[in-house]
Parts: C-alpha cells; sequence; structure tokens
C-alpha cells in the first residue's frame, strides 16, 4: 500500500532540511514527505525556541516554516534563515503579515508533489511563481 | 396947475399933479402922475368978454376959490399918497422880513435834504440786506421743497387744529390727500393703514409734548413705523405736530425671519441639548463651549467641569497614526474631518470613537462642533470577528493538513483496506470529538476531565466502573487539547486491542495533578492499566505510538510496558492561563 518513491524521484536528496512545526501530525507528515524525497530531517521542532536554536547554529540546506507555533511565530527564525541566506517556504494556513522575509508560501494543505517541489524550487534559487500564493 | 380939457362937449378943469416916487436907495425913476377932475367952464369966449367986460374982481375971487380947492384937494391926495406909501413901506419891511424868514427857512431845508440823503442810503444797505435774505430765505424754501420731495419717509404736518399743514409726496400713497389739500382737517381724508387713533396720538402728543411711536400695519400688507412729535417753532412755541411714516415692511419681515430662525435655532439647540449623540462645540484656539447631555454620559464629565477645558487636553485625544496638531491643520485646510479617535473619559477608559468634526467662523472666532459615536465595541466586536475570521481559515485548513496527515501516515503502516477504513475513522472521530469541545468552548480549550470522557468512555459503555478519571478542572488549550485527544484514542485503541479494555476485568485510571515548577505550571497526567492480559513490549513503534510519545508540544512522556498493565505518564507544560485583551470581548 505504501507509495514509495522511485530512485529517481528524491528531488532533495543529500540535502538537510529544518522543519518547524507545531502541529505533530503536520509535522509527522511533512517530515516523511521530506524524508521519501531523499532529504534528512532536522526537527521537527513544535516550539519556537527549540526552532531558533537550529536555525541560528545547524547545519541545514533549507527549511519548511509552519507561521504559527503555539502563541509564537517563525518571523524570528525566518530571519535568522534570511541572515543566513538559507532558503525556506512557509508551509501555512493564513495570512501571513507583511513584514516577513520575502519567501515561497505553501498553502496547507498541500500534495506532496507541491511540497517537495517548492522546497526544492527555494534551494534551486528560483521559486517559481504557480507556488508563490498566500 | 388947472388945464382946460374939453370933453364929454363941453370944458373941464383937470388938475395935473406930477410927484416923483421916491424908493430908498434907487434914484428916482418913476413919477407919479395924477390926473383931478375939475368943474366944467362957460364958454370962454363969452365969458372971457363978459369977464373983461364984467367985474374981473370976480373972476379972479373965484379962481381963488378954486385954487384953494385944488390945494385942500391936493393937500388930502399928499396925505393919501403919504399914507399909501407908509403902508408900502410897511409891506416893504413884511416882505423883507418874510424873505429872511424863507431864507433860513430855506437852510433849515438844505440840512434836511442832506439828512434825507444820508437816511437813503441807510434805507438803500438796508435793502440790499434784505434782499440778500430773501434770497436765502428762498433759496432755503426751495431745499426745503427739494427735501420734502426727495424725502422717502411720509410726513404729515398737521397744525393744532389737525389741520394739514404740509406732507411731503410719499405721504399720498398712504392718505387720499393731494397738494391741494393743505389746510383741511386731516381727519376728512381716509388711507391705506390700520390705524384710527392717529387724531388721538396727535392730541396727546399736544398734550404731554412727549412724541408716540406705534407700528401699524398696513391694509395692504405692510408695516409703518409712526411717529407723532410736536412740531416747534424756531422760538420754541408748539406749533401742531409732525407726523412721520416709514416704511418697516422689510424690517419687520426680516425681524420675522429672525424670530422664527432664532426660534427654530432655539429648538435645534434644544434637540442638541436632549440628544443622546455626544455633541460638543470648542473654540480652535481654546477650550470647550458646549457639551450636550449626550456627551455627559459618554464621558461621565459634567457640563460645568469641562467648559473652558481645552477639549484635547480633557479627553486625551489620540489620533490614531496620526497627531492632534495634524488634524487641527487638516480642519483649517479643508473645514471638516472625520475619522476615528481614542477618547479617554473620566473614569480612566478609553473609548474608540467615531468623529465628525467640522469648523465654522462665526464672528471671528473658529468654533469647532464635533460630534462621537461611541464604537469600541463595535471595533473590538469587528476586531474579534475578523481575528476568528482569520482563525477559522487557519483552522480549518490545519485541520485538511492535519487530516490528511492522519489519512498518510495511517496508511503507511496498515496492511489492508479494511484495517485502514477503521483505523482512520476512529482517528477521525476523536478528532471531532476534541474539536467539538473547542469549538463549544469557542475555541477557548477544553477542560480535560471532559477530553478523556468522550474519548474513553465508549470503550467502557458497558461497565463504567472499570474506568477511573480523576483530577481538578484544568483546561488544555487548543493546541493540546487535539494531540492530547487522539493520544488518548491511541491508548484506548491499543488497550481494547492488548490492554486493560481487552478483557472482561481490565481497568483503567487516568488521574492528573497541576503543579507549578521554575513558576511555570505542569500537568502531571497518568494512564494506568491495571487487570488486563500480561503485557509485552511491542516489537516495533507504530503510529500510534509515535502519536502517543511525540504529538504533544512541551510535553515528556515516558511509556511504561511493565506486565501488570502499561503505565504512560506525561509532563505537560502548559501556558499561562492568562490571555490578551481578546478574553475581555463578547463570548
Amino acid at each position: 500500500m505504501e507509495n514509495r518513491p522511485g530512485p529517481n524521484e528524491h528531488p532533495l536528496r543529500d540535502l538537510t532540511i529544518l522543519i518547524a512545526e507545531d502541529q505533530f501530525l503536520i509535522a509527522l507528515d511533512v517530515e516523511a514527505m521530506v524524508r521519501d524525497a531523499g532529504a534528512e530531517i532536522l526537527g521537527p521542532y513544535l516550539t519556537v525556541p527549540t526552532a531558533r536554536e537550529a536555525a541560528a547554529h545547524g547545519r541545514l540546506s533549507a527549511a519548511v516554516l509552519d507561521f504559527r507555533l503555539g502563541e509564537e511565530t517563525t518571523k524570528e527564525i525566518a530571519e535568522i534563515l534570511s541572515a543566513r541566506a538559507i532558503p525556506f517556504i512557509f508551509y501555512t494556513g493564513q495570512a501571513l503579515p507583511e513584514d516577513l522575509p520575502k519567501a515561497p508560501v505553501v498553502a496547507k494543505p498541500a500534495n506532496r508533489g507541491v511540497l517537495v517541489e517548492a522546497i526544492a524550487a527555494a534551494v534551486r534559487g528560483a521559486s517559481p511563481v504557480a507556488l508563490s500564493t498566500t | 396947475m388947472p388945464i382946460l380939457v374939453r370933453f364929454n362937449g363941453s370944458p373941464h378943469r383937470v388938475f395935473l399933479h406930477v410927484k416923483p416916487v421916491l424908493q430908498e436907495r434907487d434914484p428916482t425913476r418913476h413919477a407919479l402922475v395924477m390926473f383931478i377932475e375939475g368943474e366944467a367952464v362957460e364958454e370962454t369966449d363969452d365969458a372971457s368978454e363978459r369977464d373983461v367986460h364984467g367985474p374981473a374982481d370976480e373972476t379972479i375971487r373965484q379962481l381963488q376959490e378954486e385954487l384953494q380947492l385944488a390945494q385942500g384937494r391936493l393937500r388930502a391926495t399928499r396925505e393919501e399918497s403919504e399914507a399909501a406909501n407908509e403902508e408900502l413901506r410897511a409891506a416893504n419891511e413884511e416882505l423883507q422880513s418874510i424873505n429872511e424868514e424863507y431864507r433860513s427857512t430855506s437852510e433849515e431845508l438844505e440840512t434836511s435834504k442832506e439828512e434825507l440823503q444820508s437816511i437813503n442810503e441807510e434805507l438803500q444797505t438796508v435793502n440790499n440786506e434784505l434782499k440778500l435774505k430773501l434770497e436765502s430765505v428762498s433759496r432755503a424754501h426751495s431745499d426745503l421743497q427739494n427735501l420734502m420731495a426727495a424725502t422717502d419717509v411720509g410726513t404729515l404736518f398737521l397744525d393744532p387744529a389737525m389741520r394739514i399743514k404740509r406732507f411731503t409726496p410719499r405721504l399720498m400713497e398712504l392718505f387720499n390727500v393731494t397738494s391741494n389739500d393743505e389746510g383741511r382737517p386731516i381727519t376728512d381724508f381716509t388711507h391705506q393703514l390700520n390705524y384710527d387713533d392717529l387724531t388721538t396720538h396727535a392730541q396727546a402728543v399736544l398734550r404731554d409734548l412727549t412724541p408716540i411711536e406705534h407700528e401699524v400695519p398696513g391694509r395692504t400688507g405692510g408695516w409703518y413705523l409712526v411717529r407723532v412729535r410736536p412740531y416747534r417753532t424756531i422760538d420754541d412755541k408748539i406749533d401742531g405736530v409732525v407726523a412721520t411714516f416709514v416704511d418697516i415692511t422689510e424690517r419687520r419681515r426680516a425681524e420675522e425671519a429672525l424670530r422664527e430662525s432664532e426660534e427654530r435655532l432655539r429648538q435645534e439647540i434644544r434637540l442638541v441639548e436632549l440628544s443622546r449623540s455626544p455633541i460638543f462645540v470648542w473654540d480652535f484656539d481654546n477650550g470647550i463651549l458646549q457639551w450636550n447631555r449626550g456627551s455627559e454620559r459618554l464621558y461621565g464629565y459634567q457640563s460645568s467641569e469641562v467648559l473652558g477645558r481645552r477639549k484635547d487636553q480633557l479627553l486625551q485625544t489620540v489620533v490614531p497614526g496620526s497627531s492632534f496638531e495634524a488634524l487641527r491643520q487638516k480642519l483649517l485646510e479643508q473645514g471638516s474631518w472625520t475619522g476615528e479617535l481614542l477618547h479617554k473619559t473620566k473614569d480612566g477608559r478609553t473609548l474608540t470613537v467615531e468623529s465628525q468634526i467640522e469648523l465654522l467662523s462665526s464672528g471671528g472666532r473658529r468654533l469647532v462642533l464635533e460630534s462621537t459615536r461611541d464604537v469600541t465595541d463595535q471595533r473590538r466586536w469587528e476586531k474579534r470577528q475578523a481575528l476568528l475570521m482569520n482563525e477559522l481559515t487557519h483552522r480549518v485548513k490545519n485541520t485538511l493538513a492535519v487530516v490528511q496527515s492522519l489519512a498518510r501516515q495511517t496508511l503507511r503502516t496498515t496492511t489492508s483496506a479494511e484495517d485502514f477504513v477503521a483505523r482512520f475513522e476512529g482517528r477521525l472521530e476523536a478528532l471531532a470529538a476534541a474539536h467539538k469541545l473547542l469549538v463549544d468552548s469557542n475555541w477557548e480549550g477544553a477542560e480535560i476531565g471532559e477530553l478523556a470522557r468522550t474519548q474513553l468512555e465508549a470503550h467502557v459503555r458497558s461497565d463504567p466502573e472499570r474506568l477511573r478519571i480523576e483530577g481538578e478542572a484544568v483546561t488544555l488549550p487548543p493546541e493540546l487539547a487535539t494531540p492530547f485527544g487522539l493520544v488518548l484514542h491511541e491508548l484506548a485503541t491499543n488497550a481494547a486491542k492488548y490492554g486493560a479494555f481487552s478483557n472482561e476485568k481490565g481497568s483503567v485510571s487516568l488521574t492528573w495533578e497541576l503543579e507549578r515548577r521554575n513558576d511555570r505550571r505542569h500537568l502531571a497526567v497518568v494512564w494506568q492499566e491495571c487487570g488486563g492480559p500480561a503485557v509485552t513490549p511491542p516489537t516495533r513503534q507504530g503510529f500510534g505510538g509515535v502519536l502517543i510519545e511525540r504529538s504533544l508540544p512541551g510535553t515528556t512522556v515516558e511509556r511504561e510496558f511493565a506486565p501488570t498493565g502499561v503505565v504512560c505518564t506525561f509532563d505537560i507544560q502548559l501556558p499561562e492561563p492568562e490571555h490578551n485583551g481578546e478574553s475581555t470581548g463578547p463570548k
């Protein structure tokens, strides 16, 4: 029954992806999708303080951020990543405030192909227009 | 000497007497000749012959007698002449004295004539003066005529007997008089005024010498101001009255309009005063001038407390995104301003008000009319609405993502379609039950006991004694309540498959305690099974196990597969129950 990807379906091979998502079930899902695409996982982090530490000092290639973690937001994480020039995307169900660092946004819920492709595009430095919806 | 003169046919003797006429200084130039008739003589021839022949003595005596007679006559004549002469002399003297008198009279006349001349000159001067005066009088008269004609005021001069003395042309519009009617009593004429007291008033003025004023309506709708005053001559004598009729229709109309608009204004002011809407007036450069009942109610300040105080200081006006100074500037430029302001009440509450401000210039002052509407609750509600809407979208999308994840993760660990459907449905129900509690609480959170009962009671419906749920009421926030519901579902499902709920007598106790450590709230929850079949640890970690151990944020989970029953302890770090201002809003 498992939908295992083939050997040439590892667009995130050799990458380390940070996941910040307070809904564990969603985090688990994202983790599974990203892992299936060939990447290593940093996290998933369910709170801002744990994610901050990893974002600031961890070895990572890209990040998938939910916007709201509990009572806090990942604005701070996004700023840290921007400062480190690490690509990231938002995976969120809500409208984002204006003052965030610019990043592609993937609306929840997304199927695996869309999310993985958005991460890959961000890593390549080109964010597909079709995906930057809010 | 006697001379013989023949006349009347016989000779007569005539005595000729000549005498020089003497005048005083003149030599004698004239002589007075007198002929004096004598007696008739006989024929001389006969007589002389006879005398000569007769007695010659006779003749001589006769002649002597005659001479004596003549001499007597001469004497008398001389006397007469002398008397006449005397008389003449006297007459002459008289004439001389008369002449003297004449001369003196003539001199007097001369003097008189001179006097007359000087009087004449004086008269001429006076005459000239009079002529000048006459001219000025005539000019004054003509001025007066023109003034009367030009004056727009009906003026009527009456003598003490109420007879018309004079009037201006305008009076003819009011009274049916013509210029020929001067001297006739004013009572003889009809007029256009509803005013029958003219004579009464005129007589009163004559009696009291105080002017009388009346506003009287005309018969055609106009109004006139009638003033009756005594007529004073230049030497301050009263000689009748002067009545003036001024057309004040326009003024009356203006006054009426003014009265009406004042009345309207009073009503409007009263309305404003009574209005429940807060309305107040402040001086652009100064303090508050008016403060109605609505303002008293909204802000808590009585009118007497605020008059004269600066509005922005009193209400601590805050213009969101701008400043009060900028607002004033805008008022000056555009005359009005509409927008939201923050105002502080007397008891310190901050209100959001919708304010309408208008600047009026009145008599050199700049007045500001401000009416406000308290939209604090409305704004709070709208804010909450927007927040809720945003939140709802967020939750729906998150929930869909959770469902998606549940489906995918369940799919990963099931072996058949039936197995998948059963597991997925169970998890979906658990999720739905947790959500229902959150929705019921307006997404504030779910009480842990209630959450446990909704998740677990289905497993012990036949024997509720097999489940013990114990602990104080603690509200789990939404981000904990949803996964905790799922965790309980997984624990119960496992218990039903392998543990305490899998036989007839096993039981489960779920207890919790609220603790405070390092100034944070911790909830210690213990899931303890007993009476079930002997427990053996699972060979591999399934999705359910992952859920139980990892899905609660900020939580340490310990799962112990003791042979007597599974024990699972949770150390959940709770956020402080304080909420931001939202919780004070309507629920």
